[in-house]
């Protein structure tokens, strides 16, 4: 091999030499350009992101305080879309539609980028509002009757009103005690049957507008409880989701939240809810009471939800003397009977047709009923009663404390209604709103 | 013997690789130190980025205060299918955090009091 082909060897080697170095540098350019360039555009997605946020917020806003026609004219018209607005250093449009109870809003940012835009999205989910927010109704008298009100007798310490145009559908016959005024629609609607009740102690009249108490319905029943024995207490009888308390197991405790197909209570003996580390739901499709009670210790809340049969003999929650403590919805049409020694110290929202409570029997908290009738006869209990289309009667030396709001009320025979707070609230878990479609939206999560 | 005929690399030859090699690390040294510059900055502005991302949460956590904060009424037309228009207003604050303290590059937000 002759060294002298091996002449201008080293320029080949120079150029080879920079060619990779310009391949490795050129290379870094590219990469170094494309992530400086990612970095840009990373910055205009942040600001199109937080733009597109204040649409899609903005719009929730707008919407969450919508309510009566305007809400049912806005779900009449989804799916709705807006025009671009301008925000910031850019624009959002924004889109909402609805899939089952849910809205979602649909937000998309731009931020203009060299000749092109850059896009993000924000989608905000609302819930419709069905059984989340409960509705607080005012009472604005002791006792009033939507369609009629007749008082018979009996001393009504409030006013007494109704919502009625019908003629005489205020009517007081006998010589009732009337501590308050009349709320009326007008003077027709007044009818005295005693001329000389009428000069004595006709109390003063108040005309008011037609007042809107809306029927009340129960909340939607937990579907995600578990089911099956309560774990304190393993030797518990409960099979089959069926939990009997027996002299055998007297004082099981139940202390988390589950589904039972019954709830057998007899011969006397306790169930007890430990709501110590939190609120408790307990759904029972038949609750059946015998003889015995149920007893809740904690500072949590019970929340018992009952399918069909509603039947207690024996006493709820008694032992404090709370209410606030524990609620109860009842979807059994079947009539409830609260009497002889039975003592409810809880809020009962309830569906069946008839409540009838007796005897010494009581409910001390709000019972609030869709039903059409309701029995009130002998002794002394502390509630509000909420049943705006049901017939109430009150007799038999019955005594309430509390407001009452009925479809037609018929107080006589001794009865005392003592409505010593002027301003009764009672809170609904949820009610069939009148001329309205829709209820109303609440923010739920961030997609 | 063979190894007496090799000759060296000649003047020429060298100082034309030198020059070669010298220009093309010229160019190349000035657009990578261009280019260090750029990696540089990109590193930073992420930076920025992430730190306005987490002021702008903080300051929509809490009702826009301790930043730059105005008050705003968002105002957006929705219309339908069938062309019927919505008038949509949000009374608010409009939120504006900096992402670089040397210049007026800010991101912008709203919330609805």
């Amino acid at each position: 091999m002759s060294m002298k082909n091996d002449k201008g060897y080293i320029l080949l080697s120079v150029v080879m030499i920079l060619s990779i170095i310009l391949i490795f540098g050129l290379t870094m350019i590219t990469v170094a350009g494309g992530e400086f360039n990612k970095t840009l555009i990373q910055e205009k997605k942040v600001k199109a992101y937080y733009i597109a946020r204040s649409g899609a917020i903005g719009t929730a806003d707008w919407i969450s305080k919508m309510s009566g026609d305007a809400l049912k004219k806005f779900n009449e018209s989804l799916p709705l879309y807006s025009e671009p607005v301008k925000f910031g250093e850019g624009e959002f449009v924004v889109s909402i539609v609805k899939s089952g109870d849910n809205l979602y809003i649909i937000s998309t940012g731009k931020v203009p980028y060299n000749k092109s835009t850059v896009d993000r999205k924000a989608e905000l989910v609302m819930s419709g509002d069905k059984s989340g927010d409960s509705q607080t109704v005012e009472l604005i008298a002791a006792v009033f009757g939507n369609s009629s009100i007749e008082i018979r007798g009996g001393t009504v310490k409030g006013n007494i009103g109704s919502n009625s145009e019908e003629p005489g559908s205020i009517h007081i016959s006998g010589w009732p005690t009337i501590e308050g005024n009349i709320e009326a629609l007008n003077d027709d609607v007044i009818k005295v049957d005693n001329s000389e009740w009428k000069k004595q102690m006709m109390p003063d009249v108040e005309y008011i507008e037609k007042q809107n108490y809306p029927i009340p319905l129960l909340p939607e029943f937990p579907e995600d409880l578990s089911e099956g024995l309560p774990t304190e207490n393993p030797e518990s009888h409960a099979e089959n989701g069926i939990l009997t308390v027996y002299w055998q197991n007297n004082n099981t405790v139940i202390g988390s939240s589950r589904y039972y197909d019954s709830i057998n209570i007899i011969q006397n003996t306790t169930l007890r809810v430990d709501t110590s580390d939190g609120d408790i739901v307990l759904r029972v499709r038949n609750l059946n009471i015998e003889q015995g009670r149920i007893e809740v210790v904690g500072d949590g809340k019970l929340y018992l939800y009952v399918d069909n049969n509603f039947k207690v003999k024996g006493g709820i929650n008694e032992r404090e003397g709370k209410t606030d403590n524990v609620k109860i919805y009842s979807n059994s049409a079947n009539t409830i009977n609260v009497d002889n020694e039975t003592q409810i110290y809880a809020s009962l929202y309830s569906n069946s047709r008839e409540i009838n409570i007796s005897g010494s029997g009581s409910v001390y908290g709000d019972l609030i009923t869709a039903g059409s009738k309701i029995t009130i006869n002998g002794g002394a209990r502390s509630m509000n009663i909420y049943a705006p289309k049901a017939s109430i009667d009150i007799g038999g030396g019955a005594s309430v404390t509390g407001g009452i709001v009925g479809g037609s009320i018929v107080l006589g025979g001794g009865c005392r209604i003592d409505s010593p707070n002027k301003e009764i609230k009672i809170t609904l878990p949820d009610s069939e709103e009148d001329g309205s479609s829709g209820s109303a939206y609440k923010i739920a999560y961030w997609r | 013997m063979m190894h007496l005929e090799r000759k060296g690399f000649t003047l020429i030859e060298v100082v034309v690789s030198i020059g070669i090699v010298g220009m093309l690390a010229a160019i190349l040294l000035t657009v990578l130190s261009g280019n260090m510059k750029n990696i540089f900055s990109s590193g930073e502005k992420t930076r920025y980025i992430f730190q306005a991302q987490e002021n702008i949460e903080k300051a929509i956590k809490n009702n826009g205060e301790d930043s730059n904060r105005e008050e705003y009424t968002l105002k957006l037309e929705f219309h339908d299918d069938n062309g019927e228009d919505f008038k949509c207003e949000s009374d608010g604050i409009k939120i504006q955090v900096n992402l670089h303290d040397k210049n007026k590059n800010t991101i912008s937000t709203y919330i609805p009091q």
